[in-house]
């Protein structure tokens, strides 16, 4: 049995009196050491043909849960990478007959069958979303039981099948109304998903609604619905094109070539999705701050006074940085090209130097940046009242599942952590 | 009924009061503020000993936190008293781990064993069950993309002349019934390229054709993509590339995964269609002798083309690539020759004629 010691055990009063209960919380993070080893940890991902991404993916969450502290106790992450990847062998083992099957299914369908390729996607979209919600449940269990804070541990009531129903729920109506109800469903998801959290003997609670969320989502919705139908508008060329295919093979009549994109459908179709997906940041950026703020733990609340605009230049700096790296990559690579002649052996590693040069990058935007900056601003900004429900705390009697979050690496990024 | 909650990770511990609600024990504070609930089917007893001799119940060996009680046998009389099930284990067992090299000798030796024999067994298995009509359905489409694809700027996008296509149906008669029943084709293309598809497709391009020092070099061609049809390499191919592909990009994961399982597919694939490529250079030698014409001509187009395309001929090809290196194919031809080609396999003016087959009619 261990028995870990309280850092500071709240029986005993500090020597200046009983700590003050309104407070926040303190991130320390020092980018220079972080970079490094984000560095060093895509070098040995590469080097071990992805092996390395468990322990990777440990040693960066023990840096970032590190750096936050409450009442001058750091977090810690108690996750190893042997567990998240005997839990990915495991959800792989579990998944391989959906691959294979998938696999095959794809290989039997004719490549210009465009009509038959799309309802396949669809099918196999609609089965990746129901493991991701699985993905996405065992993920947060995952994660919370592995964060502790003066030994207390956080953890997730066990309730699957009612996580999917509810999801899955919520996802049918966004998908009814194209998309309109997301700040609702989004809203209603998350007071759920809090609702079965907990740190401690103390239950998280959430009371966000999508009040003040509306304004700067339908913008982005409107610009989606135009973007995309502009769009369906610029694909129907290729889908007549493609219908001419197959009957080609009936008639003889050879389809002609391909037809070429009509360029300013296409044009105005990227624009208004880039801008609506812009506008989708902007409001997903909205919704954690209000969200977050409206969040409980047990009698205490949290408090996050902070405006969108003060935290706009997170993402605008991160897509400057990689908009101007990808443009740099590109014209290294053209100029290898250029300089060594097409015919050079030496070419074959130049798709492998820039994948390492992109995953690098990949990763200091992402953690390096944007997490570095989010924690940053949480910690600036958050205002905890009641912190007294932090000195009753005890740890809950239900155990911990002993394989990581497994699916979530099988399926594809989710979204979730590090 | 009162016990002392004990936090294992804290080293904390409170009086409690227990009672039951349906399926829960519920555990409460003193003060009556509820502690936590636990499923009175997953407690069962905490193995090991406990300096103060008290028993231990909880909801897994390994739990944060358990109950410690002085007389056990008062909660059991009174969960019975309440009506709740039996708990379903006697004692919680102490979960042992596998040490983490047995894992991942494990994975890697399951891995290999999946790439490299079930995979191809299985599409050696699958591939022949895909009804015929499919494949060539998926060949059909295949063809006339890649037909829409090769053809170079402003070539013709149907090469069909009518003496060149005669002249194309005498050469491949040569090779006997089997050449009958295959749908030949030309692409007007600046790739010296040719490839043979499901549904019986087999297609040379013009720059092969204009490389080729006479029509007995394009026979061994045609003989060559006809081992594939032969072999049902094709379909075999399709499915084995996609199962390993899914298989190593569900392995090596997220985006950096996908290049790598490009390169790893391509490494394992290039293993198998290097053995078929031996395969069909092989059909084509057993054709070519049973027509009694000789590979020389074959063995000759491949050095005019290793001479343009020194790389194709690397130690990175052989690694990597699909073909075995172009040295290696001559050499194998060039070791097969028995003799002379009995009779010419076309007449100048027909040889002539295959070569126009993608000219445009006068005045189009």
């Amino acid at each position: 049995m261990t028995s870990l010691p309280l850092a500071h055990d709240p029986d005993s009063p500090a020597a200046d009196g009983p700590p003050p209960a309104d407070g926040g919380i303190e991130v320390h993070l020092p980018r220079g050491p972080l970079i490094g080893l984000l560095l060093l940890n895509t070098l040995l991902t590469i080097l071990t043909l992805g092996f390395y991404r468990f322990w990777a993916r440990t040693k960066v969450r023990r840096v970032l849960w590190g750096a936050v502290s409450l009442r001058g106790d750091a977090f810690v992450y108690t996750g190893t990478g042997k567990e998240l990847f005997i839990g990915f062998l495991v959800a792989l083992v579990a998944l391989l007959p959906f691959g294979v099957i998938i696999a095959i299914l794809n290989a039997m369908i004719p490549p210009a069958a465009f009509g038959q390729r799309f309802a396949f996607q669809i099918v196999v979209a609609l089965g990746a979303g129901l493991l991701g919600l699985m993905a996405m449940y065992f993920a947060r269990r995952y994660l919370l039981t592995r964060t502790r804070w003066r030994g207390i541990h956080g953890g997730q009531d066990r309730e699957l099948g009612r996580f999917m129903l509810k999801h899955l729920n919520a996802y049918l109506l966004v998908l009814v109304s194209f998309g309109l109800l997301q700040p609702k469903l989004d809203a209603r998801m998350y007071n759920y998903r809090t609702g079965i959290s907990w740190f401690g003997t103390e239950r998280f609670r959430a009371t966000a609604t999508s009040a003040g969320l509306w304004s700067v989502y339908l913008p982005s919705w409107l610009l989606f619905v135009v973007g995309y139908g502009a769009m369906i508008v610029g694909f129907m060329p290729l889908m007549t094109w493609s219908a001419a295919v197959q009957e080609a093979q009936v008639t003889g009549v050879h389809p002609g070539p391909m037809p070429a994109f009509e360029p300013t459908v296409w044009i105005v179709a990227a624009i208004l999705i880039t801008l609506g997906t812009a506008g989708f940041f902007l409001y997903a950026i909205r919704r954690s701050i209000a969200f977050l703020g409206a969040t409980q733990l047990g009698d205490m609340l949290f408090n996050l006074p902070l405006r969108t605009r003060q935290v706009l230049y997170i993402p605008l700096v991160g897509t400057l940085v990689y908009v101007v790296s990808l443009v740099l990559m590109v014209a290294v690579g053209v100029f290898f090209v250029r300089a060594l002649g097409p015919g050079n052996t030496a070419l074959f590693l130049l798709p492998l130097v820039l994948m390492v040069v992109f995953l690098s990058l990949n990763s200091l935007i992402s953690v390096a940046w944007t997490q570095v900056e989010v924690l940053r601003q949480i910690g600036r900004h958050l205002r905890l009242r009641n912190m007294g429900v932090l000195d009753d705390l005890l740890n809950r009697g239900q155990p911990a599942p002993t394989r990581g979050e497994g699916l979530a690496d099988a399926i594809g990024d989710i979204g979730i952590g590090a | 009924m009162q016990a002392q909650y004990e936090d294992r990770q804290t080293g904390r511990a409170i009086a409690v009061r227990l009672t039951f609600l349906d399926q829960w024990l519920v555990i409460e504070r003193e003060d009556g503020r509820e502690l936590d609930r636990w499923s009175w089917r997953d407690v069962a007893p905490i193995p090991g000993d406990f300096p103060d001799g008290r028993m231990r119940v909880g909801l897994a060996a390994d739990a944060h936190a358990v109950l410690a009680l002085d007389d056990p046998d008062i909660l059991l009389r009174r969960a019975h008293a309440a009506g709740m099930q039996q708990p379903a284990q006697r004692e919680h067992r102490v979960r042992r781990d596998l040490p983490l090299p047995v894992w991942l000798v494990g994975a890697v030796l399951s891995l290999v064993l999946l790439v490299q024999f079930v995979i191809p067994a299985m599409a050696g298995m699958l591939a022949p069950l895909v009804p015929a009509s499919w494949q060539a359905r998926i060949g059909d489409q295949v063809q006339t993309i890649a037909a829409t694809l090769l053809t170079r700027k402003d070539g013709n996008a149907q090469c069909a002349a009518p003496g060149g296509v005669a002249a194309l149906k005498k050469l491949a008669g040569r090779l006997g019934p089997m050449a009958g029943t295959a749908r030949l084709h030309v692409i007007d293309s600046d790739l010296p390229n040719a490839f043979a598809l499901p549904g019986g497709h087999v297609s040379v391009t013009t720059a092969l054709m204009d490389r080729a020092d006479g029509p007995d070099a394009i026979l061994g061609v045609i003989g060559h993509e006809l081992g594939h049809l032969h072999h049902g390499h094709s379909m075999e191919r399709v499915m084995r590339y996609s199962l390993s592909s899914a298989l190593i990009s569900m392995v090596v994961g997220d985006i950096g995964g996908g290049a790598l399982a490009v390169g790893v597919s391509q490494m394992v694939e290039s293993d198998f269609s290097q053995d078929q490529e031996r395969q069909a250079d092989a059909f084509a030698i057993d054709v070519l002798a049973q027509a009694r014409v000789s590979p020389l001509p074959l063995a000759r187009l491949f050095e005019t083309i290793r001479t343009e395309h020194p790389e194709a001929d690397g130690a990175l090809v052989e690694w990597m690539g699909s073909h075995p290196t172009l040295s290696e194919r001559i050499n194998t031809l060039q070791r097969a020759a028995g003799g002379q080609t009995a009779g010419a396999v076309l007449e100048e003016g027909e040889w002539r004629a295959l070569r126009d087959i993608c000219r445009k009619p006068e005045g189009n």
